[in-house]
């Protein structure tokens, strides 16, 4: 098995000292390169199955060696051909992973998922005024008022949003926000805190929640930091 | 959530969403170049992009690539 299956980007030293075991019962180990190393294990090149052991495991290796140093994960069936093309990689993009790393270290991700049902309008058939004017001017009201529910959505939605962002941010060094993803998802959010804030930060959503009873808020993390490895893409694409 | 999974199943899939979430869609990208030579052949597989081959994705990985 001469290719390489890359788990995540850790900054070096200091060597491993766990025997964690990867994809396929193959040991990972690190491949340095200067002060940065790549996570591998020896792997077949081809593609591992997208399926829920192998995605977990991928997973767990990334959480078990971020529970010692920081780390840049690296997304899943990600192979190259030898292990001299990791280093060549390594050396390519070695300031960018370095600073990405900089920014992460002592730092865990918390993700933020809130769903809510906007309230409809109550349906208003329009007046006979439009009505007489035929099915053209009908078509308009209804869209008009379409268009304007929507917009009277969202501006609530932003407004909600504007409110619960205030206690959370402050606890976050960095936060990514993706509003509206979805018509049941009022945002989805992203924050980089602090590891020794992370129970602050739990309590003070558990707050954020009882004042808003009729979200629904689901929490997860600790994560790696998968939304703030900004920096790090490949600029050729 | 939906009211009727037990909390054990329904925890469990929604870790496992998450999961897939940031390791299909997020953290690094590693997908530089493809190197052909004679002897060797350097692929860089991208999971995602295999399961959702975009046009541009599809055109780069059929440059003389083998597999």
């Amino acid at each position: 098995m001469q290719a390489v299956y890359i788990y995540g980007i850790v900054g070096f030293p200091p060597e491993f000292p766990c025997r964690i075991q990867g994809l396929g019962g193959n040991p990972v180990r690190l491949l340095p390169q200067g002060d940065v190393a790549a996570v591998v294990s020896p792997s077949p090149l081809s593609p591992w199955p997208l399926d829920e052991a192998h995605v977990t495991l991928h997973e767990t290796v990334v959480e078990d060696v971020m529970g010692n140093r920081p780390i840049l994960p690296v997304r899943f069936n990600t192979l190259l051909g030898t292990a001299e093309a990791v280093i060549a990689l390594l050396a390519q993009r070695a300031q960018v992973f370095r600073s990405a790393l900089e920014r992460v270290a002592g730092k865990v991700e918390m993700g933020l998922r809130i769903l809510w049902q906007p309230v409809e309008e109550p349906e208003v058939s329009p007046d006979q005024e439009i009505q007489e004017r035929g099915p053209g001017a009908e078509y308009l009201y209804w869209r008009l008022k379409e268009e304007r529910g929507r917009s009277r959505v969202r501006a609530e939605g932003e407004r909600l949003i504007h409110a619960l962002q205030a206690p959370l941010f402050s606890l976050a060094v960095e936060r990514c926000l993706h509003p509206f993803p979805t018509e049941r998802l009022l945002l989805t959010a992203a924050f980089l805190v602090d590891r020794d804030r992370v129970d602050a930060f739990r309590k003070r959503a558990a707050k954020v929640r009882e004042d808003f009873p009729h979200l629904r808020f689901l929490l997860t993390g600790p994560w790696p930091p998968y939304h703030f490895v900004n920096g790090t893409e490949d600029n050729k694409r | 959530m939906p009211a009727d999974l037990e909390p054990g199943a329904a925890e469990h899939r929604i870790t496992l969403l998450e999961t897939l979430d940031r390791v299909l869609n997020k953290g690094v990208v590693i997908a530089g170049d493809v190197t052909i030579s004679v002897a060797d052949v350097d692929l860089i597989f991208v999971g995602l992009r295999l399961l959702l081959s975009s046009v541009e994705t599809a055109r780069d990985l059929r440059t003389g690539r083998d597999f």
